[in-house]
C-alpha cells in the first residue's frame, strides 16, 4: 500500500507543476504569475518531502526545507515588494495572446512527452520526467514569448523549478552541498534580475524590453 | 593545500578594497592581491603540467595538465588584467565616470570573478563547477553594467537571462550523467566528479550519456559563445570595462570550454569514437563563419573583437574533434588566443578612454596620438591573426594539416571565413591606428598597463618559439593528451 502511495504521489506532484506551468503561460499579471510560482515551488518542496520518506534519505528534508524557504517565501516576496516599490506595471506583456500561448505550451507537453518516452523508456517513473521535460519547455515558452523582465525572469525560474524537479525524479536528489550552492546561485541571481529591475525603471520609467533594441549590428 | 590556499588569498584579496580608506590604497592592495595570486597559480599549476592527475584537498580539487594549464592561464591573464585596471580605473575616477565607491565595488567584482573561474577549473565535482561557471555570470553581469548606461542595461540582462538559460541545459546535462552513473551501481558523491566518472566510463550507458553530452555542449556551449547560442557576447564583451572584456573573452570562455572537453573525454570512452568530434566539429564551423559574416559591418571595435573571440573559440572547438593534432593544435591555440586578445582588450581600453568612443568613425590616427598603446595594439592584432612567430600561425597550420584529409570541405569554409575576417580586420583596424587625426594634446606616458599588455606579448612569443623545441613541445603534447 504504502508502495503504491509513494509512486502515485510524485506522479500527481509532478502534475500538478506541470498543470501550474500551463496555467502560467497565460497568465499576464504580475501578481498573478508570482502567486502560481509560489504554488508551484510548494510543490517541488512538498515533492522533496516525500522523496525524502520513500527513498529513506533524511537530508532531502534540509533540500525541502532550503527550498521552502528561497522558492516560496524569499524570491516571490522579493519580487513583489521591488514591484511595489519601484512602480512596476501589474500588466505584463507578451509577443502572444493568451490563447495562443497556451496553445504552444501543449504543443510543448505533447512534445516533451514524445522526447520522454524515446530517451527515457526503461526507467521507472516515465511520467515524472515526461513532466519535468514539459515543465522546463514551457519555462522557456515564458522566457521567449514575453516582452517584459518580469515574464522573463519568472520564465527563467520555472525552467529552474523544472531542472530541479528533475534532478530529483531522476538522479533522486543531487548530493546536498550541490543543491545548497544551486539554491543559492538561484537566490543571487534573483537578487541581480531585481537590481537590473531597479535600474531599467529608473532609465526607461519600464521593465519592458521593448527598449532592448539599441545592441543590434 | 596549495589549491585551497590559492582560492583563500583570492577570496581575501577580493574582502581587501573594504578594508580601504582611498582609493590608491585599494589599487595597491589589488596589485598585491593579484600578483600573490600569479604567483600562487605559478605554484599550482607548474607541479600539475609534469604530474599524473591528482585528487586533493579531501577529494575536493582535480588536477592534472589540462587544469593546471587552466590555473596558470588565468593566474596571468588576471594579474596583468589588474595591472590594467589599476590605470584603467584611476583614469575613469579622475575623468568623474566613476565614484570612489563603484572604483572599490571594480575591484571586488573583480576578484570574485577569478575566483569563480578558479574554482570551476579545480573543482572535482561537476555540480561545482557548474555553480562556479554560473557564479561566473552572476558576478560579470554586475561588471557588464557597470556604468548603468541604456546600452549596459540591456547587454547585462540579455547576458544574465541567455547565459543562465542556456548553461542550465548543462546543469540538465550534469544530472543526466549523474543519473547515468547512478546505473551503474555507483552511490553518493562519485558519478558527479570528475575523478569518479572516469572509473566508471566503462559501464556508463551509451545512449544516456550522449543525451547528456548534447545538453552539455548546449549549455556549457551557451558560455563558451558557440554560435548559434552567442547572441549575448558582442553585448556583453564589449560593454564591460575593456579590462574585464579582456578577462571574459581571454579566460572565461576557455574556462567554460574545460567542462566540454572533459566530458567529452568520458563519453569518448562509451560512444563510437568520434561521436563528438562531429558535433564539436559543426559546432566548430558555424562558430567560424557567423563572425566573418558580422566582422564585415562592425562599426564599433571593441564588438569586433568580441565577434573574433566567438570565431576563435570555434576554431578551438573545432580543433578539439580533429584528434591528436586537433588536440595540440585546441591546446596551442587556447594561450594563444588568451594572451592575444585579453592584450587587444586592455589596449582598446586605452584608445577608449583617449578617445572616449567605440565607434571606428570617431577613432584614427591611434599610432601617432597613442604610440606605445597603438604599437602594442598593432603587434598583438598580428598575433591574433596568425602572423608568425605568434602561437596562432601553429596552431591554425595544425588544425588544417589534421581537419583537411578528413573534412576538405569544412577546412575550405574556415579557411574563406578565416580570409574574410582577415581582410576584415585590415579594413576596420588599419585606418584606427595609421589615419589622419588632429592632435589630441599630451604625449602619451608609458604606464603600468603598457607594461602588462608588453607582458602577454612578450609570453605569446615566447609560447609561439617555446612549441618548437623540444620541452615546449612535451609540455602541450601531455595537456593535449587529456583534451
Amino acid at each position: 500500500m504504502s508502495a503504491q502511495l509513494t509512486f502515485d504521489l510524485p506522479t500527481l506532484f509532478a502534475c500538478g507543476m506541470l498543470l501550474l506551468s500551463l496555467i502560467m503561460v497565460s497568465r499576464m499579471r504580475l501578481s498573478s504569475l508570482v502567486g502560481i510560482f509560489r504554488y508551484q515551488s510548494a510543490l517541488l518542496a512538498i515533492y522533496a518531502v516525500i522523496l525524502a520518506i520513500s527513498h529513506d534519505e533524511p537530508e532531502l528534508l534540509a533540500v525541502a526545507l532550503f527550498i521552502a524557504l528561497v522558492k516560496v517565501v524569499l524570491i516571490p516576496a522579493f519580487l513583489i515588494r521591488v514591484a511595489k516599490q519601484n512602480g512596476v506595471s501589474e500588466r505584463l506583456d507578451s509577443y502572444l495572446r493568451p490563447t495562443t500561448s497556451t496553445s504552444v505550451g501543449l504543443v510543448a507537453i505533447l512534445l516533451a512527452f514524445a522526447g520522454a518516452e524515446a530517451t527515457f523508456a526503461t526507467s521507472a517513473g516515465l511520467i515524472i520526467v515526461a513532466c519535468v521535460f514539459a515543465l522546463i519547455l514551457t519555462g522557456l515558452i515564458l522566457l521567449i514569448t514575453r516582452k517584459d523582465m518580469f515574464g522573463q525572469g519568472i520564465g527563467f525560474l520555472v525552467m529552474e523549478n523544472g531542472i530541479y524537479a528533475f534532478g530529483l525524479a531522476l538522479a533522486g536528489g543531487m548530493p546536498i552541498f550541490v543543491e545548497l550552492a544551486v539554491l543559492f546561485n538561484l537566490l543571487a541571481l534573483t537578487v541581480l534580475m531585481v537590481l537590473l529591475f531597479r535600474v531599467a525603471q529608473k532609465v526607461h520609467s519600464s521593465v519592458s524590453t521593448e527598449h532592448f533594441k539599441r545592441l543590434i549590428d | 593545500m596549495t589549491v585551497s590556499l590559492l582560492l583563500m588569498v583570492i577570496l581575501v584579496a577580493a574582502a581587501m578594497p573594504y578594508l580601504c580608506a582611498t582609493t590608491k590604497q585599494v589599487r595597491s592592495l589589488a596589485m598585491i592581491g593579484s600578483t600573490s595570486i600569479f604567483l600562487l597559480s605559478l605554484f599550482v599549476g607548474i607541479p600539475a603540467l609534469f604530474a599524473p592527475a591528482a585528487v586533493t584537498g579531501a577529494g575536493l580539487w582535480y588536477i592534472d595538465a589540462l587544469g593546471g594549464f587552466f590555473v596558470l592561464l588565468i593566474g596571468f591573464v588576471q594579474w596583468t588584467g589588474t595591472l590594467v585596471s589599476m590605470t584603467y580605473m584611476k583614469e575613469e575616477e579622475a575623468h568623474g565616470t566613476v565614484t570612489a565607491a563603484k572604483v572599490k565595488r571594480y575591484f571586488v567584482l573583480l576578484h570574485l570573478f577569478v575566483l569563480a573561474m578558479m574554482l570551476a577549473v579545480v573543482s572535482n565535482n561537476t555540480g561545482i563547477v557548474w555553480v562556479a561557471l554560473e557564479g561566473t555570470t552572476l558576478v560579470t553581469t554586475l561588471l557588464v553594467g557597470f556604468y548603468e548606461r541604456k546600452e549596459s542595461l540591456e547587454a547585462a540582462w540579455k547576458y544574465l537571462i541567455l547565459c543562465s538559460s542556456g548553461i542550465a541545459f548543462g546543469f540538465l546535462g550534469i544530472l543526466v550523467m549523474f543519473y547515468a552513473a547512478s546505473t551503474t551501481g555507483a552511490e553518493g558523491v562519485i558519478g558527479m566528479t570528475w575523478s569518479g566518472s572516469a572509473l566508471l566510463e566503462a559501464a556508463l550507458p551509451v545512449s544516456v550519456v550522449k543525451i547528456a553530452f548534447v545538453l552539455l555542449l548546449i549549455g556549457f556551449g551557451t558560455k563558451v559563445g558557440l554560435v548559434p547560442m552567442h547572441a549575448w557576447l558582442p553585448d556583453a564583451h564589449s560593454s564591460a570595462p575593456s579590462p574585464i572584456s579582456g578577462m571574459l573573452s581571454g579566460v572565461l570562455l576557455n574556462a567554460a570550454l574545460l567542462p566540454i572537453l572533459r566530458f567529452k573525454n568520458i563519453v569518448d570512452g562509451v560512444a563510437a569514437p568520434g561521436w563528438t568530434d562531429q558535433l564539436l566539429i559543426v559546432f566548430g564551423v558555424l562558430s567560424i563563419a557567423l563572425p566573418a559574416a558580422f566582422v564585415l559591418v562592425q562599426r564599433d571595435y571593441k564588438r569586433l573583437l568580441a565577434y573574433s573571440s566567438i570565431e576563435h573559440m570555434g576554431l578551438i572547438t573545432l580543433s578539439a574533434g580533429l584528434g591528436a593534432i586537433g588536440s595540440v593544435a585546441a591546446t596551442i591555440h587556447i594561450a594563444g588566443h588568451a594572451l592575444a586578445k585579453s592584450a587587444l582588450f586592455f589596449a582598446a581600453g586605452n584608445i577608449l578612454l583617449k578617445y572616449h568612443s567605440t565607434k571606428f568613425e570617431n577613432v584614427s590616427g591611434v599610432t601617432r596620438i597613442l604610440p606605445y598603446t597603438g604599437g602594442l595594439f598593432l603587434v598583438a592584432f598580428l598575433a591574433l591573426l596568425g602572423v608568425p612567430p605568434s602561437p596562432l600561425f601553429a596552431s591554425e597550420y595544425f588544425m588544417a594539416a589534421a581537419a583537411i584529409g578528413t573534412h576538405p570541405y569544412a577546412t575550405g569554409a574556415v579557411f574563406l571565413a578565416l580570409t574574410i575576417v582577415f581582410a576584415g580586420f585590415v579594413r576596420l583596424l588599419m585606418p584606427m591606428l595609421f589615419g589622419e587625426s588632429p592632435d589630441r594634446g599630451g604625449r602619451e606616458r608609458w604606464n603600468i598597463s603598457h607594461t602588462a599588455i608588453t607582458l602577454n606579448i612578450v609570453l605569446l612569443i615566447g609560447l609561439g618559439i617555446a612549441l618548437w623545441i623540444a620541452p615546449g613541445e612535451a609540455i602541450i603534447q601531455r595537456i593535449a593528451e587529456i583534451i
